[in-house]
């Protein structure tokens, strides 16, 4: 329960920083019950009655080092002490070590010194999924991740790296193409929930080797469109490939 | 027989109505004030069109959406690049006859832009008057430049990307004022046009389209034909308590202009945000057509295509200035194609509808009401809150969008490149965050009933039907030209470019490019005496992005749905950046349009 809450009670204050000034009733009424109450589709797995943190450890952890939250997804209440202190509170000098390539002059390699507190918690990348459209990240990069104005989130390649770290400083720091910078606007742990998210959206998709094969014989699937169902998992759904005709879905 | 370029009289000498009426022009976009990209020309003709041959190629140098017209003045062609690559929206000068570079121009780029671009990096292309040629930048900025030597004259910013404003439209140039708009509307940005001096980059006036009166400059002179669209400050009190700040409405179509009643006609984009459940009341003056008087910018009238739009049918489309008889009288009209499917036939001294007729499949509307003006939406498809409503067509790009209709006062046929899609379309919530897009829609487009995505096609407007029509497997997103040797032109986005009988639509020639087509076609005379054909490689724009971005062709609600419809297009093309400039060979010797003479070796010593 206690992220949960954490988690909702935060949104008034990012929605401040952000500067949303969309009508009063929108912001009072529509968007807050959306993101805090599950109204989902009923295809769609419902969060849990009782959404307890994940249990410490993020499975792909790289580092010993302290995680950025200060706690690997124990119950932080400083936070809502002191909402300042948590925004952004990802340790600088941890995330100075993150690379942004893989060449390495000396051929020295280094790893991320900064893992996901909340690495593979579906709890985690459903709050992900909702922060994903309540912030408008699902305006550029589409949703399920396709991409548009922003590049495709919902495939391997990451044009500024694919680690965790990468992906948080991405949201934090913004990037020259045009994403907008987040950092200091919407809370840590909403950036590392939508890192979260976007790890379990990116993924090869089924069939895909190292290379991209395109022609007629290897476009074979797409995912099930949102329309009919979000999901934190959405190469799950897939059916064969329309060729720009109705989707299969709804046939 | 035909001019050399250095015995035209001095372009900026003359009045833009007499550049564009010299074939050796193209001198704006649309061709003319009329937007009716019609040449007399017939040197290419149906009966020889077939063998047209590939003349020289130019590349701008960035692999992004290539929608921008060439403009052809005084024997310089100007074209401009995408706001891609290392020098966005560069500039080049060319000698229109033998494709020689002559100067260059890359504004300061400012790459960030293209993150609140919606729709690719597009340009629209450039405008010229008076020796000067300017140039909107995707980030906000209009430039002058000498039209002889690139030199930079002045710089105007006039919007900013951290409110979601872009510039992509082509600017026209109206009695000594630089018109230019904003693009914006899937990011909550306040729309406006606003007029520059040519001579300074000051600006003159600058028209809302949205807020109050005082902001949308209509006053006394402002008489609209239907009561609905008459009252003060309807452009706030058409909103919610403060959303027209927010509320789109942006201007980044075509402004066509008469000079006889000296009204400037232009049509506003879609209401913020996509969902219509957060914005009720009609939300004017967004997708409506507005008639201005040039030097101040007032409103005389205006009519609202789409109240309440529901389906983000922005009405930026082309108005044609064209005088028809029609019941027997000489009507003079602005033939306007809207997005929505109707065929609008206006009188545009009085903004009174005439008629409008479906071009396309229409589920979204159940027609217009002649006595009202008003659009009549279909309620049984209406997108309440997280209803994922099927089969609305069209899709949110309309039946037509951007790409612009070509006239033919021989043939009396409108030439209509166009889309034929439907889409599910589901609302959301959503919140403004300036600077982000503000849609609170999935939508996922798709082929309409029988298959093609798209149409090229010709139209009557005053039997008010389809004349004939040719079905293309994509979006036709490439803008039309006729001549009058009865040849139109158009080209596709799985790479052909076509020129077509006129009066039939029966297929003379086709040429297949590096990449597929969403560009502008123009004609003109080259300083030796041939006639010219010149369009833009270069697939992108809103259903291309697919073809020459990032994107995911498996994932269909991607590009705001578009991928839906164009996912395979990767298949036919990539992007690309080619100006592809053709000709007939010249007579006789076989030779290649335009070949350069071999150097001579010169004589042993």
């Amino acid at each position: 329960m206690m992220r949960g809450l954490r988690t909702f009670s935060r949104l008034p204050r990012a929605r401040a920083m952000l500067g949303l000034t969309a009508g009063p009733l929108l912001c009072a009424a529509l968007l807050l019950p959306r993101l805090a109450v599950a109204q989902q589709p009923a295809d769609q797995p419902a969060p849990p009655d009782q959404p307890a943190p994940s249990s410490g450890e993020p499975s792909g952890k790289v580092s010993e080092e302290p995680t950025p939250s200060g706690s690997a997804g124990g119950a932080p209440t400083r936070v809502e002490e002191d909402p300042d202190a948590y925004a952004g509170g990802a340790p600088a000098a941890e995330l100075l070590q993150t690379p942004v390539t893989n060449v390495f002059p000396g051929v020295v390699k280094r790893k991320p010194g900064v893992a996901n507190p909340v690495a593979g918690d579906p709890e985690a990348a459903t709050r992900g999924m909702q922060y994903f459209n309540a912030f408008n990240c699902s305006g550029c990069h589409a949703p399920n991740g396709g991409g548009g104005m922003g590049p495709s989130l919902s495939n391997a390649p990451f044009i500024y790296g694919s680690e965790p770290a990468n992906i948080y400083l991405s949201i934090y720091q913004g990037r020259p193409g045009g994403m907008p910078t987040f950092g200091g606007t919407v809370p840590d742990s909403v950036i590392w929930d939508l890192v979260t998210y976007i790890k379990g959206i990116s993924k090869p998709w089924p069939g895909q080797k190292w290379g991209v094969t395109v022609s007629a014989d290897t476009m074979k699937v797409e995912q099930v469109p949102t329309e009919f169902g979000a999901s934190i998992d959405p190469w799950s759904q897939t059916e064969s490939f329309s060729h720009g005709q109705r989707p299969n879905a709804a046939r | 027989m035909f001019f050399l370029a250095a015995s035209v009289p001095a372009a900026a000498q003359q009045g833009l109505e007499q550049l564009s009426a010299d074939d050796h022009n193209w001198v704006m976009a649309a061709k003319n004030y009329q937007n009716t990209r019609f040449s007399p020309m017939e040197q290419i003709n149906a009966g020889n069109v077939g063998q047209l041959k590939l003349a020289w190629t130019f590349s701008v140098g960035a692999d992004r959406g290539q929608e921008a017209a060439p403009i052809v003045v005084d024997g310089m062609m100007y074209v401009v690049a995408p706001y891609a690559g290392p020098y966005p929206n560069r500039v080049f000068a060319l000698d229109a006859t033998t494709g020689e570079l002559k100067w260059s121009y890359a504004p300061k780029p400012n790459p960030s832009a293209a993150g609140v671009a919606c729709c690719d990096v597009v340009n629209r292309g450039l405008a010229y008057d008076a020796g000067k040629v300017f140039l909107n930048t995707l980030d906000d900025h209009t430039v002058a430049l000498d039209a002889k030597t690139g030199e930079e004259l002045w710089v105007t910013q006039l919007g900013e990307i951290n409110r979601g404003e872009t510039v992509t439209m082509a600017p026209l140039v109206v009695r000594g004022k630089v018109m230019v708009g904003n693009s914006g509307g899937e990011m909550g940005v306040r729309g406006w046009l606003t007029a520059l001096d040519e001579n300074t980059g000051k600006i003159v006036w600058r028209a809302y389209s949205n807020g109050p009166d005082k902001d949308v400059l209509i006053g006394p002179d402002f008489k609209p034909k239907y009561d609905w669209m008459k009252g003060k400050d309807l452009g706030v009190k058409t909103w919610p308590a403060e959303q027209w700040k927010t509320g789109g409405g942006t201007v980044w179509g075509w402004v066509s202009y008469d000079p006889e009643l000296n009204l400037i006609f232009y049509g506003t984009g879609n209401p913020g945000p996509w969902n219509s459940n957060q914005r009720p009341g009609d939300n004017l003056w967004t997708a409506t057509i507005f008639a201005r008087d040039p030097d101040t910018g007032q409103a005389k009238w205006a009519y609202q295509a789409s109240p309440h739009d529901l389906w983000d049918h922005d009405e930026i489309n082309e108005s044609v200035v064209i005088d028809l008889e029609i019941d027997g009288k000489q009507r003079k009209i602005l033939l306007h194609p809207g997005r929505n499917g109707y065929m609008y036939v206006i009188d545009r001294a009085t903004g009174e509808v005439i008629s409008a007729d479906p071009f396309d499949t229409i589920t979204a509307y159940k027609g217009v009401d002649l006595k009202t003006g008003r659009s009549i939406p279909n309620e049984e498809l209406h997108p309440s809150l997280n209803r994922n409503v099927q089969n609305v067509c069209p899709a949110p790009p309309g039946a037509k969008d951007w790409q612009p209709t070509a006239w033919s006062p021989k043939t009396k046929l409108l030439y209509v490149p166009h889309q034929h899609l439907c889409a599910n379309f589901k609302t959301s919530e959503v919140s403004y965050i300036a600077g982000t897009p503000y849609l609170g829609v999935e939508a996922d487009m798709y082929a309409g009933p029988g298959g093609n995505r798209g149409e090229f096609m010709a139209w009557d407007p005053v039997k008010r039907k389809k004349v004939w029509a040719i079905k293309e497997n994509f979006p036709v997103w490439s803008g039309a030209l006729v001549t009058g040797g009865d040849v139109a032109f158009y080209g596709t986005m799985d790479r052909l470019f076509k020129a077509v009988d006129a009066r039939d639509g029966k297929l003379l020639w086709q040429f297949r490019a590096g990449s597929g087509f969403i560009g502008q076609p123009i004609t003109y005379m080259g300083a030796d005496g041939t006639q010219y054909v010149a369009i833009m490689s270069g697939v992108g724009g809103w259903p291309g992005a697919i073809a020459n971005a990032e994107l995911d062709p498996h994932v269909r609600n991607s590009a705001l749905g578009f991928v839906g419809a164009t996912q395979d297009l990767p298949l036919y093309t990539t992007g690309g950046s080619s100006l592809m400039v053709f000709a007939l060979p010249k007579q006789g010797d076989g030779a290649p349009p335009n070949a350069q003479p071999a150097p001579q070796p010169e004589a042993p010593q």
